[in-house]
């Protein structure tokens, strides 16, 4: 599947901080921002990511690249179990980050428009706050504190579902 | 750098959360609010959780089912079981439920909503009636509403039909959709593919067919049936059911599940349907041994959290059975069971009225608890009567199996002997006894010189407290020079007891209570009648004019069933001598007492000061010994 170095078109990013990573553009493709910008034949130069750090950005190529070596799903109707469970491993182990690197990783996703990352960073958010209390999740996810309700209704809604915070 | 994440995003986030997870999102902040509660993301969520299910080929599709109830009776210390509300139907995450006669709800158990519908305009005497309905609940993607369907069988002209009325949740009116010449077989529709579905019978050719019913064309089709020599289904198999299994309507026999089973691949493509192989439910699923049975995996939700609805009547003392919230089972019992999801539709569609809510009492800790306190209390019955081997009762022997078994045999003896009951035997059973309660009571009321509806009255037996209790002696033998008997000597403490016993003597009684010693007869059975047991009540009501009968059970080693059908005024009842039966020469000789209080003391009493008497009487029905007098 991988495409050896010497023989692929390769594409270069550039991060927020001034670093530049090369990678094949096989990898490049998985998102679908980047893919677009290759169709339309503007991915010659350097892409410049002015809003992705390079911490980020080295997590997320990681990312396309183990996807991008695996087996695609409708290549293949039989794909082997073996790789669909060693890729569920890597997304498992991928996601073991702090919250704010996720959080990071899920909007450059979304920026270069990732389905799978953003499903799994998603998934990965929504079990972190499963069962936390309303106090807990705005600390996790650094919510808005001109966002919050008045103490009024924020009781209003406790009761209401009062049986939700057994 | 860690920004806040923007809206869309949010969205994505939330939309992997469960029902209870979201509800105490809500309080996170505004924008999570006013997101969660949106129209568009309730409906988002909705798809999600229907796909997951679809596709989770591990598990497979949840299913919703009614928690099955049982209820303490205080004054006698014992549990009944409360078994008339079914579920109509669910899709969406809604469930519509019927909880005794036509009345009908649609529920949310998720979120705890409850939307009563107005009662359908057919006219239901009994629970006979009740069997002959049949019902069907869906969803209607083309004006985003949801329907109810209710069909009862009429005679028109001579010919039995079944007419159907519809209701919208939006227009939350009955409207008439039409009569059809079938007559109801399966009581729920099996949702499938936007219509519903149920065996009917045609009332000319008598021969069963599939009818559905489009929810959104509101038209009647006939389905056909497999094509196949191996498929048969005749008019004296009353044990086919429909159901879903993998989106796809099937037909089985629930005795030989899975064995039987037609699976319609391609909806209302005659040629698509085929038989399901015995293993192939299993084959591709994951499995687990259990018990040396293959089981798939399966979820299943019962209606518990929302049983705590004053709809219900649910009481904080109520144990449940099937009261956790997912369990795993063998798909194949539930096929014919609603797939469920859970979701944050409401059922109040047109918006929610005020304190719709269903908040837990703060009395009660929340479900666990209250199962919990219940178990503790069987456990001291339990010791209290460690010599309960005369008698076994339903009530009291934990397991589920034991108990649905004991129903059965007992069902099984009662058809015997006093002829066929029903399908839901013990209901209607009851309704019949307390209608022969009422006329005794009459010829009682007459013979007191009262009008000969007195006991008519709400506080006496217009809400009559009535139990009917499953007694089997075991087959010990008694022996009362060393106080051992299948029931101790007492009287009952109601107004009367009327009592279904077996071909196996057992019943003396004691003439006159006073006497030193006392003389024991038998009383010999009937097949087929009742003996009339006076109670302590009535003693009370009509000054010693009516005594009440001291009787016991003296077991010889054969097995011995019997049904006693206590009768008893309601709680508010005061108990004093009535006019009629006193004058200044014939004073109240007993003092009169509130109902209430009679069971309160009842129970205290008989649990403490009697502790002697149920020692002797190693029996766990003894305690039915009267009250005790107040003075």
């Amino acid at each position: 599947m991988s495409t050896s170095s010497s023989s692929s078109k390769k594409i270069v990013l550039k991060s927020a901080d001034n670093e530049t990573f090369e990678i094949d553009e096989i990898v490049a493709l998985e998102s679908q921002a980047i893919k677009n910008m290759i169709e339309d034949e503007c991915a010659d130069n350097v892409i410049p990511l002015g809003n992705i750090d390079s911490k980020t950005l080295s997590k997320i190529i990681e990312y396309c690249k183990k996807h991008a070596e695996s087996p695609k799903k409708d290549d293949n109707a039989d794909i082997d179990e073996k790789a669909v469970e060693d890729l569920k491993s890597f997304d498992a182990e991928f996601a073991k980050v702090d919250m704010p690197l996720i959080q990071d990783i899920l909007m450059a996703a979304n920026f270069l428009n990732i389905d799978n990352l953003i499903g799994l960073m998603c998934r990965t958010i929504a079990d972190r706050i499963k069962g936390k209390t309303p106090e807990e999740i705005r600390k996790i996810l650094n919510i808005n504190k001109n966002d919050l309700l008045s103490p009024e209704q924020e009781a209003k809604a406790r009761e209401e579902n009062s049986w939700a915070f057994d | 750098m860690a920004e806040v994440v923007p809206f869309d995003l949010v969205e994505q986030i939330l939309l992997r959360l469960g029902v209870k997870d979201l509800l105490r999102c809500k309080s996170v902040c505004k924008l999570w609010q006013s997101l969660i509660l949106s129209y568009r993301f309730v409906k988002y969520h909705m798809n999600h959780a229907n796909n997951k299910d679809n596709n989770n080929k591990e598990i497979g599709h949840r299913r919703i089912l009614m928690p099955e109830i049982y209820r303490m009776n205080m004054a006698y210390d014992m549990w009944y079981y409360m078994n008339s509300w079914q579920i109509v139907g669910s899709s969406n995450g809604l469930v519509c439920v019927t909880p005794v006669d036509a009345q009908v709800y649609v529920a949310n158990p998720s979120i705890r909503e409850v939307k009563d519908l107005p009662t359908p305009p057919i006219c239901i005497r009994n629970e006979e009636d009740r069997k002959d309905l049949c019902w069907g609940f869906g969803y209607d993607s083309s004006i985003d509403d949801y329907k109810v369907v209710i069909g009862v069988v009429v005679v028109v002209e001579g010919k039995y039909l079944t007419r159907f009325q519809l209701l919208t949740l939006k227009s939350n009116t009955w409207k008439f959709i039409g009569d059809l010449k079938y007559t109801s077989f399966s009581t729920f529709a099996s949702l499938c593919n936007g219509s519903l579905h149920w065996i009917m019978k045609d009332s000319i050719t008598k021969k069963w067919a599939i009818i559905s019913f489009n929810l959104s064309q509101e038209k009647f089709k006939e389905i056909s049936q497999p094509d196949d020599s191996r498929y048969a289904f005749d008019s004296t198999d009353i044990s086919r059911k429909l159901g879903i299994v993998e989106g796809c309507l099937c037909i089985f026999n629930v005795e030989t599940v899975p064995n039987n089973t037609w699976v319609m691949k391609n909806y209302n493509v005659s040629s698509s349907w085929e038989l399901l192989p015995y293993d192939c439910l299993y084959n591709t699923r994951k499995y687990i041994e259990q018990d040396d049975h293959m089981y798939r995996c399966s979820y299943i939700r019962t209606m518990y959290d929302i049983a705590y609805k004053p709809i219900f009547n649910i009481q904080p003392n109520d144990v449940f059975y099937n009261d956790k919230d997912i369990y795993l089972s063998k798909t194949t019992a539930h096929m014919g069971d609603p797939i469920f999801v859970e979701s944050l539709v409401s059922p109040h569609v047109n918006g929610r009225p005020k304190q719709v809510y269903l908040g837990l009492e703060k009395t009660t800790n929340g479900p666990r608890r209250v199962v919990e306190s219940v178990r503790a209390r069987l456990c001291i019955n339990k010791w209290r009567h460690p010599w309960d081997l005369t008698t076994t009762s339903f009530v009291f022997s934990h397991h589920r199996n034991a108990t649905i078994e004991f129903k059965i045999r007992h069902l099984a003896w009662m058809e015997a002997n006093y002829g066929k009951i029903s399908s839901n035997g013990y209901n209607s059973f009851c309704l019949i006894l307390r209608e022969v309660v009422r006329k005794i009571a009459r010829l009682i009321a007459l013979a007191l010189d009262l009008e000969a509806n007195f006991f008519d009255r709400p506080e006496f037996l217009g809400r009559p407290i009535a139990v009917l209790r499953l007694l089997h002696y075991e087959g010990q033998v008694s022996d009362p020079t060393k106080g051992m008997y299948g029931a101790g000597a007492h009287s009952d403490y109601g107004l009367v007891t009327l009592l279904a016993t077996d071909c196996v003597s057992g019943l003396q009684i004691c003439k006159d209570k006073d006497a030193k010693p006392q003389v024991w007869e038998d009383v010999k059975p009937l097949k087929g009648a009742f003996v009339v047991n006076l109670g302590d009540m009535l003693e009370r009501w009509s000054n010693r004019i009516f005594r009440s009968t001291l009787h016991r059970v003296l077991v010889n080693g054969q097995e011995r069933y019997s049904i006693p059908f206590f009768v008893e005024p309601s709680h508010d009842c005061v108990v004093e001598c009535l006019p009629t039966c006193q004058s200044k020469l014939n004073p109240p000789k007993i003092p009169f007492y509130l109902m209430s209080i009679a069971c309160l003391v009842g129970v205290v009493y008989i649990s403490t000061v009697l502790g002697f008497l149920l020692s002797s009487a190693k029996s766990t029905f003894f305690r039915d010994i009267g009250i005790p007098m107040l003075i």
